[in-house]
């Protein structure tokens, strides 16, 4: 009897069965070296003044590691732009179905939000929010260069946001080289 | 009845540690109340983004990463601009003080983990995550326990889906998984570690 009080007890006291849900932070009866002196990523941090762990790169550092090295001094592949600061026509790196596949997978993921699966701008913004969003499939966007194109990624226009941290300048090429089939398939 | 007590006791106290210890006991279902009532129901279920449109370096890092103020600003700075709810996310645009959400998911800091290696070999965030895009607020469903590990790096086949799939919530296994993922561990080359040097380094 004492026992079952007992176990009635326990369960009181830690609150519920397995698996329930709880807004406390989990309790390990046996800490071990779980939490060590050490930051996580992302985590705040009391030593540095703005507080958090990671840190600010220096401004106008450009990642470069994962690009091969003949890209690196490449501003057309970098920027778009050509010597004379002219936008590129076309797409400076050979267009094969791997780089449209890979185009395919990051539109849908940062593109098809905002400019919806085909391009039209029937997405998000302009459904929850009634905001003008530019159908890639006007005239306009048709006639604009691979260097236009690549600029308005980078650097957005307007209330586009710009996608440059997300996707790298080869990950850019590969979107609008999937722009150009998509522009090619449907019309409207 | 002493007898009886002495022999009770212990089983009590076995079956108490081995019940309320587990980390399925423990951290399970630890669901914590964020700064923002911020909801991957509507985000990730109802507008279908992508998890990586916010998770951006799953693929290539150890960790998935919590988005930036900035990244939420790209739709908010003008869709409910106004809203009560999101005051203390244009207070963090405008201070540059980030915002503290709370960590759901830890493991011990003698464990390694790496997102980046299992996204590539094509296990879903469904299978460690549960269905993030039916959750309001995210909640810790699986215990992160080092059997829990050791069960799928010995037989990950249930798991192993196309990489195009890995972020879709939907998905399930086609009849012919287990021929799918004998395929897929030979091509991707995948060995998952089950000696301890994997992932106590
Ligand atoms: C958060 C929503 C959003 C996302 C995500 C988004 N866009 Fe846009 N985009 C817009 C809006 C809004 C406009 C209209 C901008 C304006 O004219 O004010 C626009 C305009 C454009 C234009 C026309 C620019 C011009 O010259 O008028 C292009 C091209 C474009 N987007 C491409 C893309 C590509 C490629 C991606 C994926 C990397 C993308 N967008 C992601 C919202 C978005
Ligand atoms: C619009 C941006 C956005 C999208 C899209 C998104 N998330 Fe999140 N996610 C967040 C934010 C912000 C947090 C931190 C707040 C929280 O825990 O709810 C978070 C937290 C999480 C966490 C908990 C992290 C921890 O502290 O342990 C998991 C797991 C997670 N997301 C998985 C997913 C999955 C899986 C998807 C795709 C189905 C997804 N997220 C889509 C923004 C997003
Ligand atoms: C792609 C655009 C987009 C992004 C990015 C985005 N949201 Fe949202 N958010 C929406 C839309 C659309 C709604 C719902 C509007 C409606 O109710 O019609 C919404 C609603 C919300 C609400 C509910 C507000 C209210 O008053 O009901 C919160 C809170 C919220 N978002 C937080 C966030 C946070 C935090 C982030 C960044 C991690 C984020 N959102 C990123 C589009 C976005
Ligand atoms: C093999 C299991 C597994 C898969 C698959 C997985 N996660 Fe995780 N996730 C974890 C574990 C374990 C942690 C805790 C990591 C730690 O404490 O070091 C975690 C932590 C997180 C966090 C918070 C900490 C961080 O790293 O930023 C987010 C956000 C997250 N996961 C999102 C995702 C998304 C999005 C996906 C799918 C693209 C995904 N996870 C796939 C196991 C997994
Ligand atoms: C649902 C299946 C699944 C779960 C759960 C899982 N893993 Fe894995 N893990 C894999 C697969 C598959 C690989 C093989 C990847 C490869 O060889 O490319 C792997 C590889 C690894 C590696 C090797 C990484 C490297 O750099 O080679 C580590 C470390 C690891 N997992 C740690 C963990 C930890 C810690 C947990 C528990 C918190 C966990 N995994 C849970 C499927 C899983
Ligand atoms: C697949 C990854 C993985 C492998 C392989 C692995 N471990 Fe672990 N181990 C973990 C994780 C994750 C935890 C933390 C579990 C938790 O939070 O309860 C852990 C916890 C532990 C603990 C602490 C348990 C406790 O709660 O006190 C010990 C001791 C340990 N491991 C020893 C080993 C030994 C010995 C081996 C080799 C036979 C090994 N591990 C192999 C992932 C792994």
């Amino acid at each position: 009897m004492r026992f079952l009080l007992l176990v009635a007890a326990l369960v009181g006291t830690l609150g519920c069965v397995r698996g329930c849900t709880s807004s406390r932070p989990p309790i390990h009866p046996i800490p071990n070296m779980d939490d060590q002196p050490r930051y996580e990523a992302q985590a705040a941090s009391d030593f540095f003044s703005d507080g958090m762990t990671m840190r600010t790169p220096v401004a106008g550092t450009v990642a470069r590691n994962p690009l091969p090295l003949a890209t690196w001094t490449d501003s057309r592949f970098m920027t778009g732009r050509d010597a004379a600061g002219e936008p590129v026509l076309t797409i400076p790196v050979a267009v094969d179905d791997a780089l449209v596949i890979r185009g395919q997978d990051r539109f849908n993921i940062y593109c098809l939000p905002c400019h919806d699966r085909r391009g039209t701008g029937r997405g998000i913004m302009f459904e929850r929010g009634a905001i003008p969003t530019t159908s890639l499939h006007v005239q306009r966007i048709r006639d604009a260069s691979a260097g236009e194109l690549f600029d308005v990624i980078s650097n957005g226009v307007g209330l586009m946001p710009s996608y440059k941290y997300p996707l790298s300048p080869s990950d850019r090429w590969a979107i609008i080289a999937y722009v150009r089939k998509l522009q090619a398939e449907h019309d409207e | 009845m002493g007898a009886i007590g002495g022999a009770v006791m212990p089983l009590l106290a076995v079956g108490g540690i081995w019940y309320f210890g587990s980390p399925e006991y423990t951290d399970v279902g630890y669901q914590p109340h964020q700064p923002i009532p911020y909801s991957h129901r509507l985000h990730a279920g109802e507008l279908s983004m992508d998890c990586r449109y916010c998770h951006a370096s799953v693929e290539v890092s150890a960790v998935a990463n919590i988005p930036p103020t900035t990244v939420c600003m790209n739709c908010h700075t003008v869709i409910l601009r106004d809203s009560d709810k999101l005051a203390l996310l244009r207070e963090s645009l405008r201070t540059g003080e980030p915002i503290h959400w709370l960590r759901v998911h830890k493991l011990p800091d003698y464990a390694y983990f790496n997102h980046g290696v299992h996204v590539r070999a094509g296990v879903g965030c469904a299978s460690c995550h549960g269905r993030v895009d039916e959750m309001e607020v995210v909640r810790q469903v699986e215990p992160l326990s080092m059997s829990w590990c050791l069960d799928c790096h010995r037989e990950p086949a249930r798991h192993l889906r196309p990489l195009n799939q890995v972020t879709n919530m939907r998905w399930s296994p086609p009849p012919d998984q287990l021929e799918f993922a004998s395929g897929a561990i030979g091509d991707r080359q995948l060995k998952p570690p089950t000696d301890c040097s994997g992932c106590h380094r």
